[in-house]
């Protein structure tokens, strides 16, 4: 940090500092650096569009997408698996997305105080190809609504069945799936 | 009457930079200076009870950003893996072909941008690409090329699959694959220079 730059006193909670301490210590900086380094970084996430509160949401997601096994895979391989690679055998297909989605979905129960909630931000953060993920959310119904002009048909239905795997293994049933390329419209129960 | 109780509070000495420019964020977000701190300090020392540090934002963001513009897409591994089964049994020519032709693209975008030592940029990238693969090694020396790839969770058709990835990303920067060792999850191609 440069000597150059002006001080000013921050006031933070007892409780805090005592926290700060020990994982300053632990990570073997002094806690004025780590206080720095807390501030530089809040700035940072800010501009790159996110709060606080955001970030951190983020980086569960993202903790969680790599504890779960996630991989990148070349776009045009996994249309080419969604499509001619795998033709003739649509429903085991599906099947695999849909066994995916429930595995997925037991994760994020697991983990998260609201799991639906998690779904949705993890849709958004891996999946570039969908422009618009909506949930409605109330006491005992959920309703997804996913849009994407990148998607053909298949890829859309695949996609669906992730959904409904993972709302199954969180404890909802499909009351309405609705599906056409590039648009994805599930309702779910309790 | 009952006093409230005080929340016992303690200074840190920090970049007044720093703080002006919080500052100005607690203020659009209607906080104050003490309230955004406090915020700040709490989502970090949960973050890293979680075993994530800030840095990890950035870095995530950017990993992010970087993977859709080079034309990847994130999901399961399990997934991958068992679709890539799936094909390969029906049609192991297509299958490696498609994989092939995506390496092909891939290392393209390195060949044609206008960077100083692609082939270095193209190794970076794609070993963070690769994060689910524990190694992941490329050496160039001169006209030759060696990689070495370990997995232990890849599948025999992932395997092959993800090799015909590295022959076509080759290809691309102009080395033939001469020497090839595949068996499950691991991977070794040596590549020289194609002279034609």
């Amino acid at each position: 940090m440069s000597k150059s730059k002006g001080r000013k006193l921050v006031y933070v909670p007892d409780e805090i500092v005592e926290e700060a301490k020990n994982v300053s210590r632990g990570r073997g900086e002094s806690l004025n650096l780590f206080v720095s380094e807390v501030l530089r970084m809040a700035l940072i996430a800010n501009r790159l569009g996110y709060s606080p509160e955001q970030a951190a949401e983020f980086l569960e997601i993202m903790q969680a997408q790599r504890n779960l096994g996630g991989a990148f895979v070349p776009a045009d391989v996994l249309i080419y698996l969604n499509t001619k690679g795998c033709e003739g055998d649509v429903e085991q297909l599906e099947k695999k997305w849909y066994e995916s989605g429930k595995w997925h979905g037991k994760y994020l129960n697991e983990k998260f105080e609201d799991p639906v909630h998690a779904l949705k931000k993890f849709l958004e953060a891996t999946r570039w190809d969908l422009s618009e993920v909506e949930v409605r959310q109330n006491d005992c119904s959920v309703k997804f609504r996913c849009i994407s002009t990148l998607l053909n048909g298949k890829a859309t239905d695949l996609l669906a069945k992730f959904i409904e795997g993972a709302m199954h293994s969180m404890g909802y049933l499909t009351a309405k799936c609705d599906t056409m390329k590039g648009m994805i419209l599930l309702d779910f129960e309790k | 009457m009952e006093r409230k109780r005080k929340v016992r509070r303690k200074s840190f000495a920090a970049r007044e930079d720093y703080l002006n420019s919080m500052n100005e964020i607690a203020k659009e977000n209607e906080l104050s200076l003490y309230g955004f701190v406090n915020q700040v300090f709490a989502l970090t020392l949960r973050a890293n009870e979680l075993g994530i540090n800030l840095n990890t934002l950035v870095d995530s963001r950017e990993l992010l950003k970087s993977a859709r513009e080079r034309g990847f897409t994130l999901g399961l591994e399990r997934l991958w893996y068992e679709m890539a089964e799936l094909a390969y049994g029906k049609s192991e020519k297509k299958s490696l072909k498609s994989w092939f032709d995506a390496g092909v693209w891939f290392a393209k975008q390195y060949v044609t941008a206008e960077i100083d030592e692609p082939f270095e940029v193209f190794k970076n990238d794609l070993k963070i690409f690769t994060w689910n693969v524990p190694e992941l090694e490329l050496d160039r020396e001169e006209d030759a090329v060696s990689v070495r790839v370990m997995s232990p969770r890849f599948t025999d058709a992932y395997t092959f699959l993800f090799t015909s990835f590295l022959e076509g990303a080759l290809e691309a920067f102009g080395y033939k694959v001469g020497g090839k060792e595949i068996s499950r999850g691991i991977i070794r191609l040596d590549a020289v220079r194609n002279q034609s």
